[in-house]
């Protein structure tokens, strides 16, 4: 049975990747990338139970939001690298640009090139005035990517029901893009 | 941005896909203590997180969970559907009511039936399981009111022992009960 696919979500290409919706067949690497060390930013290492629900919960916010997590492709190989996205869940402190690479996938600039794309379609067709990203003050290559993108830290942040902490980076609002872009 | 969720009519309610107001009704009803039917309060947080997944369910198994409308009023009277995350160990008809319809008697088997029979008919799903905890005694009785049959206990890694209870196919008549009940045995 071929699961009915999510409706509506905006492909995005940029030149060397894919933004496309998350899909069924996208459970297993990140199930894989979610047993291993390098998830211990974004909550893991998680158990696959639990990261079946978070997967599922992450498509089910296009739908309660109208905007969400893509799934990351390499227009070249085909292959998923990561997630991109806009997430606003019940609890967060506003709408927010996340990125996650998986192993093999970083050092191309590929989260920077990914986020730019994710939030021009913020900016522009959801027409978001500010963003910001919740980074792991101790994921530094993560903030490498916040800073590439103009981002500053802004403040510290803990969860309101979960209790973990980390710092909130503003993106520079859409007019100053503008004026970077013309500059 | 939405699943193929289809809709489902019954005499009194209407299924449908969840929507963010759902979202809303339901994180009010878990702020009350009388939530408590349902394993609540919750915070709404926790309510968004489960919200989120019963609509991703869709995409990720092609069924999944519908918000529960009265026809005469189009308040919100919960969720019913099919829950078959991964680990679990069989596709579950699940169900958590609000008190929307509490002036609505059997108002709560009519969507568990027409859920059931859906399940049969469009997805060869059943009979269906739905798991109970022991201690849930209203959900017990509305298994038993839908025709279902306790079967066993089985041990969930999340969420303990819970009882596995057998609904029977649309047009079946009554089985006769049971009397087989093992602890702890189980597919999980």
């Amino acid at each position: 049975m071929t699961a009915p696919a999510l409706v509506g979500v905006p492909e995005l290409e940029t030149e060397r990747l894919r933004l496309r919706a998350p899909s069924e067949a996208d459970f297993e690497p990140f199930a894989a990338f979610y047993a291993t060390e390098r998830s211990r930013f974004v909550g893991g290492p998680l158990p696959r139970g639990k990261v079946w629900r978070s997967h599922a919960a992450l498509v089910g916010h296009w739908a309660l939001r109208g905007y969400g997590w893509w799934s990351l492709e390499e227009r070249a190989t085909g292959a998923l690298a990561g997630r991109v996205g806009l997430f606003h869940p019940e609890g967060w402190p506003e709408p927010e640009i996340g990125w996650t690479l998986f192993d093999g996938f970083e050092g191309r600039g590929y989260a920077t090139e990914a986020a730019r794309a994710a939030r021009a379609h913020a900016y522009g067709d959801l027409g978001w005035t500010t963003a910001i990203s919740v980074i792991d003050p101790a994921n530094a290559p993560s903030e490498a990517v916040a800073r590439r993108l103009g981002a500053a830290p802004e403040a510290d942040w803990t969860h309101p029901e979960d209790g973990w902490s980390a710092r909130l980076w503003r993106h520079p609002p859409p007019p100053a893009l503008a004026e970077e872009t013309a500059a | 941005m939405t699943a193929l969720v289809p809709e489902i009519e019954t005499r009194r309610l209407r299924l449908r896909a969840l929507t963010r107001r759902d979202f809303e009704a339901e994180a009010a009803w878990f702020a009350r203590p009388a939530s408590a039917r349902n394993g609540g309060p919750k915070a709404r947080e926790a309510v968004w997180r489960v919200v989120a997944a019963m609509i991703g369910h869709w995409t990720l198994e092609s069924v999944g969970f519908w918000a529960v409308e009265r026809r005469d009023t189009r308040a919100y009277c919960g969720r019913v559907g099919l829950w078959n995350p991964e680990g679990w160990p069989e596709p579950e008809l699940g169900w958590t009511f609000t008190d929307g319809a509490d002036d609505l008697p059997g108002a709560e088997a009519e969507a568990i039936l027409a859920a059931r029979d859906w399940a049969w008919r469009e997805r060869a799903l059943g009979p269906l399981a739905s798991l109970i905890r022991p201690t849930d005694g209203r959900a017990r009785r509305l298994a038993a009111d839908v025709g279902a049959r306790m079967e066993r206990g089985v041990k969930l890694p999340d969420a303990g022992l819970v009882e596995i209870h057998r609904h029977a196919l649309p047009g079946d008549a009554p089985r006769p009960a049971r009397h087989a009940m093992h602890s702890g045995e189980g597919r999980a």
